[in-house]
């Protein structure tokens, strides 16, 4: 039977790390409403802007579309995946990953060069475990100071030049896109060539252009490229704070649970070491009675 | 009849900045200012760095904002203007906007030419430039 100094120990540490968990929960918190407003203050400038290109697109020939927008020449394929930098946020990581893991062998079963790119220390680490020749780059620390400007001028212009330098063909992201702090959902998207979606289209007659189409489509893609990638690094921002609250709300209730019923087993053994002492006391009594 | 005034959204990626019915607007397209009133034909607009008026209602004073660059879509009575950023005139901190600037020139001198990451410290030169511009400029 553990004893009573032993028991205590125990409590007193499980009441500590519920101390740093109940901590961590309220810091992820306070960052949660932040990134929260910013993943949807990003939300419209993303919308027009692929509503603009869409517009545009619908009207272009396929064949004489720029390259950003015109169908993939070859099978190599970019992968773009956003993870936290940190972990101590349940399944936020291991989702993506696993994911990632998955399409990798599905592009490669059907004869697609694979070269990766991570955004995000935990995706990093795990990957290159398994999939170190494939790593082409890893952007760290972008969700501290996490700005349109940053990610424009670091994420962005590599993945624009090496498309530029014709590294990769198509380039796909992977990332959490945030619903609410409990709910995120995995999402895939493909960012090069650009998809339209049709329903994004604003129809009407042709609207003018100032200076031409061409020039304000070699604007205007990579910009949109870049809006997306900023999009989905700060839905994935946000989700990772509401994920890591999740995850440190359970560990707090766990951490309760624990406690309690530590406290229960420790005053089962106090009573028990009570009882056996007097009836040591009385054994004693009696024999000296006799 | 043809209505006097327009939706009118200045949206940057980290805000919405302005979303409401306005009367008129003057902003710095690459081939030159141009102005929008209601019933405009529709057209798509490259944006340089530079300064954006706003008259909301007809009669107020005009805002002014320093803008980078950014695209404008001028369609059906309805205006969309996508800019990197924007900052209202009163928001402009002139101090930090010279130290951009300095910033930005120091890097553009170390870059090669042409590449996206000098467009992207191209543009942010310009901007603090328009913001000081601004900043400097009296209440006309």
């Amino acid at each position: 039977m553990a004893n009573l100094k032993s028991l205590r120990n125990r409590i007193r540490s499980v009441k500590n790390t519920q101390q740093i968990t109940k901590a961590m929960k309220m810091v992820s918190a306070a960052k949660l409403r932040r990134s929260q407003e910013r993943a949807q203050s990003a939300r419209p400038y993303s919308q027009h802007i692929r509503r603009m290109i869409g517009t545009i697109a619908a009207q272009m020939d396929p064949h004489s579309a720029p390259a950003l927008l015109a169908p993939a020449k070859g099978k190599r394929v970019e992968l773009l995946v956003f993870t936290a930098d940190r972990g101590l946020c349940g399944s936020f990581n291991s989702t993506i990953i696993r994911s990632v893991r998955a399409k990798i062998k599905s592009l490669q079963e059907g004869g697609h060069t694979v070269t990766i790119t991570c955004v995000g220390r935990k995706g990093l680490d795990v990957l290159k475990r398994q999939f170190k020749p494939l790593i082409r780059r890893s952007h760290i620390g972008m969700a501290r100071n996490l700005t349109f400007a940053r990610v424009d001028s670091i994420i962005a212009t590599r993945v624009l030049s090496d498309f530029g330098k014709g590294e990769f063909d198509t380039c796909l992201m992977v990332y959490n896109t945030f619903k609410s702090a409990l709910n995120v959902e995995l999402t895939w998207k493909q960012i090069i060539p650009m998809t339209v979606d049709s329903t994004e289209v604003s129809r009407g007659s042709a609207p003018m252009y100032e200076p031409e189409e061409a020039e304000v489509l070699t604007e205007l893609l990579p910009h949109g490229v870049s809006m997306q990638l900023y999009q989905a690094m700060v839905e994935s921002d946000a989700s990772e704070q509401g994920a890591r609250m999740t995850a440190m709300d359970n560990a707090v209730r766990n951490a309760g649970d624990m406690i309690r019923k530590l406290g229960i087993k420790y005053n089962r053994t106090r009573q028990a070491a009570i009882t056996t002492e007097l009836m040591e006391i009385i054994g004693g009594a009696e024999s000296l009675k006799g | 009849m043809m209505g006097t005034t327009f939706q009118l959204d200045v949206v940057t990626p980290e805000s919405l900045l302005v979303s409401g019915q306005a009367t008129f607007i003057t902003a710095p397209g690459k081939d030159g200012r141009f102005g929008v009133l209601a019933g405009h034909t529709p057209f798509v607009s490259l944006l340089m760095a530079g300064e954006l008026t706003i008259v909301m209602e007809r009669g107020t004073p005009e805002q002014r904002y320093a803008l980078s660059g950014g695209f404008a879509e001028v369609a059906n009575d309805r205006v969309t203007l996508l800019v990197e950023r924007a900052l209202e005139k009163s928001q402009i901190d002139l101090n930090a906007a010279v130290r951009e600037e300095q910033e930005a020139i120091e890097r553009l001198a170390q870059l090669p030419q042409g590449g996206h990451e000098a467009l992207v410290w191209g543009k942010r030169r310009d901007f603090a430039k328009t913001c000081q511009q601004l900043a400097r400029a009296t209440n006309a």
